[in-house]
């Protein structure tokens, strides 16, 4: 029997190594050790020493990945709920979300070709901002690579969930809107889930920054890209 | 029955914004289209709170799990990320804080 072949045994190890990594993370609040992380280095140090084969990990947890789509619909929740101080702010958000989100993506693709990455690398910055759902049908869109586009949007939301607060912190940004817009811009849906133990003002206003930058990223893309 | 009406009004809308961007032929997943039609109907009141509070709450507070997974695919392009190493860790760094900052000052800016 191939253990990483066993769908029971790799949703258990993944729900067991995340409740760790939640625990340590109550109990030591430190930043670094956020759930989502302490997970992934757990699991595949078991891969590692098991001799496992990452796509038999991944094909056994497809469905918490299936999972994902339903929980974005849920954020609706979060939103309701800091609806009234989210409207007061409407244009301003849409604004300031819209700015981040392009910053991120004319930063990435000039500056690291002046680095000189291959194009394949270029096209997983302009998406790596935006929730992964949508990262994927930009890529299918933009003719780039599935696996690549994900590990470049992981990266991005595990930075900011990791170091985004203390990040903004140190230089004086505070306000739990504000926060919470720029985790949402840039770490879309795992700064999100990072920024619920935090406040829900902060949450709310991540899950909108998420859904807006996403959305508009969608929109622009595909024509901006060509003109790059 | 409380749990099984929320998840069953929840894939409503995924169902709903799926439905869309197929017909529409959009790049957007339809979960987001979802997530802002659920939105608008609790704003308008056409559905309750109450109706999808426990089930929403149920998966929000496991929305860290599910990017567990998908996040080990990066271990399939180790070997290619680590060829650039230096320069991509730190574009990804520079270019997301440029990023977040400009959201954050741009709003500052915007409620003077």
């Amino acid at each position: 029997m191939n253990p990483f072949q066993v769908p029971a045994l790799m949703i258990g190890l993944t729900l067991g190594a995340y409740l760790l990594g939640q625990h340590l993370f109550l109990t030591y609040r430190k930043s670094w050790l956020n759930p989502v992380l302490v997970a992934i280095v757990l699991i595949a140090v078991v891969i590692r020493l098991g001799s496992g084969v990452v796509e038999d990990y991944l094909k056994s947890t497809q469905m918490l990945v299936f999972m994902l789509s339903p929980t974005v619909v849920c954020l609706a929740l979060i939103l309701y709920e800091q609806a009234a101080a989210l409207r007061r702010r409407a244009l301003a958000i849409v604004v300031a979300v819209c700015c981040g989100g392009l910053t991120n993506v004319l930063a990435g693709v000039y500056l690291s070709r002046w680095l000189g990455l291959p194009e394949p690398f270029v096209q997983a910055m302009t998406t790596k901002a935006v929730t992964t759902p949508i990262a994927l049908e930009l890529s299918k869109s933009l003719g780039g690579e599935a696996s690549l586009t994900v590990a470049f949007v992981l990266m991005s939301g595990i930075m900011g969930a990791v170091w985004g607060l203390p990040l903004l912190r140190a230089v004086g940004i505070k306000d739990p809107m504000e926060t919470g817009l720029a985790i949402g811009t840039v770490s879309h849906g795992i700064g999100t889930a990072r920024v619920q133990q935090e406040n829900d003002l902060m949450a709310a206003a991540a899950a909108l920054a998420m859904a807006l930058n996403g959305l508009f990223t969608a929109f622009y893309l595909p024509y901006l890209y060509f003109w790059l | 029955m409380e749990v099984l009406r929320g998840v069953f009004l929840i894939f409503m809308f995924w169902a709903l914004g799926e439905t869309l961007t197929q017909l529409a032929r959009l790049p957007i997943p339809g979960a987001v289209f979802g997530m802002l039609g659920l939105w608008v109907a609790l704003q308008f009141k056409w559905l309750s709170y109450a109706s999808v509070q426990v089930s929403a709450k149920g998966f929000l507070g496991m929305m860290g799990v599910f990017f567990v997974p998908p996040s080990l695919g990066i271990l399939l392009h180790i070997d290619r990320m680590l060829q650039y190493g230096w320069k991509l860790a730190l574009l990804v760094v520079f270019t997301s804080m440029l990023s977040g900052l400009t959201t954050a000052l741009v709003f500052k800016l915007l409620n003077r």
